[in-house]
């Protein structure tokens, strides 16, 4: 029985009065490869935020490996949904990368040959070594998006949270990123939010479609309750190649 | 040129541009980067009260205004943190107020007020030498701190949620931040005056921004382009008998529009000698090494 990594119970949370997400509960375990899904202003990237303890529930209980989340960041890789954010800063795809490697509590991240070695592993995964010294401000949005998952793969996490990662990558790319979301998902649990109902990767393992609720489905697949919760038809991929399959209905 | 340094005021002008460039090109590559142009605005505005409050009462200079302008800092630093949505009114409202009081408070004071205009203005040839001694101070404090915290202070400006989730006290950096901008905006208020503070502390790291890929060479290329733009006001205002604080802003000003037009040049380069218009195709993500 694998071990629960993110425990959600009774979570309420609300925004300027207004609730964003309502008792919600949700068991994430060890090596789960889980998609959330839902509308826009649903609530998906509130969820992964409470989880990341960038925000605090108004109200229930959010554990990531027992404790509570606000302390466990260190523990997970985050991929956040913008990268048109600073693009003008003087960065470099290694500089950007390597804050990846920072650890609390120590002023500098020693470029020592581990760490390098962690930041050449990831920016290659990524595709982006040859890009390593060039200025975050001369990248593609695509690229970019790259640059942060390396990011994010850097802190050697433990769970991966990605935020619509593919939103900027073509076809092409999405297929090979889940191949290598799946190679990583050996050793990780992953929790990916895609705001695109309509690509599900077979190598997704669960589906939970928030939209101030949360409906937890244990298979690739999507209901036809959760398509009325989330009030859109969805299409799903089945295979690497776009294949189009809908429950009977 | 060179005959007017055997002036002791003019070389203690030099001083103080030099000391003034380091604290300038450091702080505002950080004004820049963080976009807190605009809260810097307030806080020297603002400040003026501080100037006021010490002329009034007759305290001493520095510690009145610093106290003043810190005062506040700290209110628009929690306003922006807090009420973001409303943060560049309430800026606005606390400049105009901070200002008003300093120049009601001037009004009242009895005599003769020849600082109110020096203040606006900035007299460099005129910066007394304990200033001096303040600022080096100031500026070597700047400079250790940042060398010790560079990695934080860089997360921070990058990407402040990223390095929120790395252990990085964002929230505290944030506010020493700003502390250290209403300090720094005290001491070159003296030089370059009020009215111009901001263009010193903008000017130089937005041109050098483009030409850097890490933020302490934005910060070092600041700082080197504000000593030459010291360097040429102040040879300007020597050679012409003009305001000195206003010569170095023209030339920096100048060194802005030179430095966008050479941008557009070389756009317009590159997009001539690119035949192909069509954009290349994204890479594939699997590269051989």
């Amino acid at each position: 029985m694998l071990k629960t990594v993110i425990e959600i119970r009774d979570l309420w949370f609300s925004f300027n009065g207004q609730p964003v997400l309502s008792d919600v509960h949700l068991d994430i375990h060890e090596k789960d490869f889980l998609a959330i899904i839902g509308p826009n202003g649903g609530g998906k990237t509130t969820l992964l935020k409470l989880i990341l303890g960038l925000l605090k529930p108004h109200q229930g209980t959010l554990r990531v490996f027992g404790k509570p989340a606000t302390k466990m960041a260190h523990r997970m890789g985050y991929v956040p949904q913008y990268t048109g954010l600073n693009t003008s800063f003087p960065i470099s795809v290694f500089d950007v990368v390597m804050m990846g490697r920072r650890r609390p509590g120590l002023f500098w991240t020693r470029r020592d040959s581990q760490n390098k070695r962690i930041v050449v592993d990831a920016l290659t995964k990524m595709g982006m070594w040859a890009h390593r010294h060039r200025r975050m401000a001369e990248l593609s949005g695509g690229q970019r998006q790259r640059v942060f998952i390396a990011r994010a793969l850097a802190t050697e996490p433990d769970i991966l949270i990605l935020d619509e990662p593919t939103a900027s990558i073509d076809t092409q790319g999405q297929t090979e990123f889940y191949a290598l979301l799946k190679e990583i998902n050996t050793n990780i649990t992953i929790v990916l939010v895609s705001h695109d109902l309509m690509v599900i990767s077979s190598h997704v393992e669960a589906v939970a479609c928030v939209n101030r609720t949360l409906h937890y489905h244990n298979e690739a697949e999507v209901t036809e309750e959760m398509i009325d919760m989330c009030q859109c038809p969805v299409e799903l991929v089945a295979h690497g190649l776009p294949h189009r399959v809908l429950k009977p209905h | 040129m060179l005959e007017a340094l055997q002036f002791e005021f003019m070389r203690q002008a030099l001083f103080a541009g030099l000391l003034t460039s380091i604290i300038c090109g450091i702080i505002g590559t950080l004004v820049v980067v963080n976009r807190i142009v605009f809260l810097s605005g307030g806080i020297a505005h603002a400040a003026y009260g501080g100037i006021g409050l010490a002329v009034f009462c007759g305290w001493p200079f520095l510690p009145a205004t610093i106290a003043f302008a810190l005062f506040a800092a700290v209110i628009m630093a929690a306003v922006t943190l807090k009420v973001r949505h409303r943060a560049d009114t309430v800026i606005g409202v606390l400049w105009a107020f901070g200002m008003a009081v300093g120049i009601i408070l001037l009004d009242l004071t009895p005599g003769y007020n020849v600082d109110f205009m020096s203040y606006l203005f900035g007299s460099i040839l005129a910066v007394p030498s304990g200033d001096l001694w303040v600022m080096s101070a100031v500026a070597a404090v700047i400079i250790i701190v940042l060398v010790v915290r560079y990695e934080d202070f860089l997360a921070m400006s990058y990407d402040a949620e990223f390095a929120r989730l790395r252990g990085v006290p964002v929230t505290a950096l944030y506010y020493i931040l700003i502390a250290t901008v209403a300090v720094a905006v005290v001491l070159i208020i003296r030089v370059v005056g009020l009215i111009l503070v901001i263009a010193l502390l903008t000017i130089p790291p937005y041109i050098a921004e483009k030409y850097t890929r890490a933020l302490w060479q934005m910060m070092a290329l600041a700082v080197a382009l504000s000593i030459l733009f010291t360097l040429i006001g102040l040879w300007l205002s020597y050679a012409f008998n003009l305001t000195t604080g206003a010569c170095i802003i023209l030339v920096a000003a100048c060194g802005f529009l030179l430095s966008q037009v050479i941008g557009l040049i070389k756009n317009r380069q590159v997009r001539l000698k690119n035949d192909d218009p069509v954009e290349p195709k994204p890479d594939s993500i699997k590269e051989p090494i």
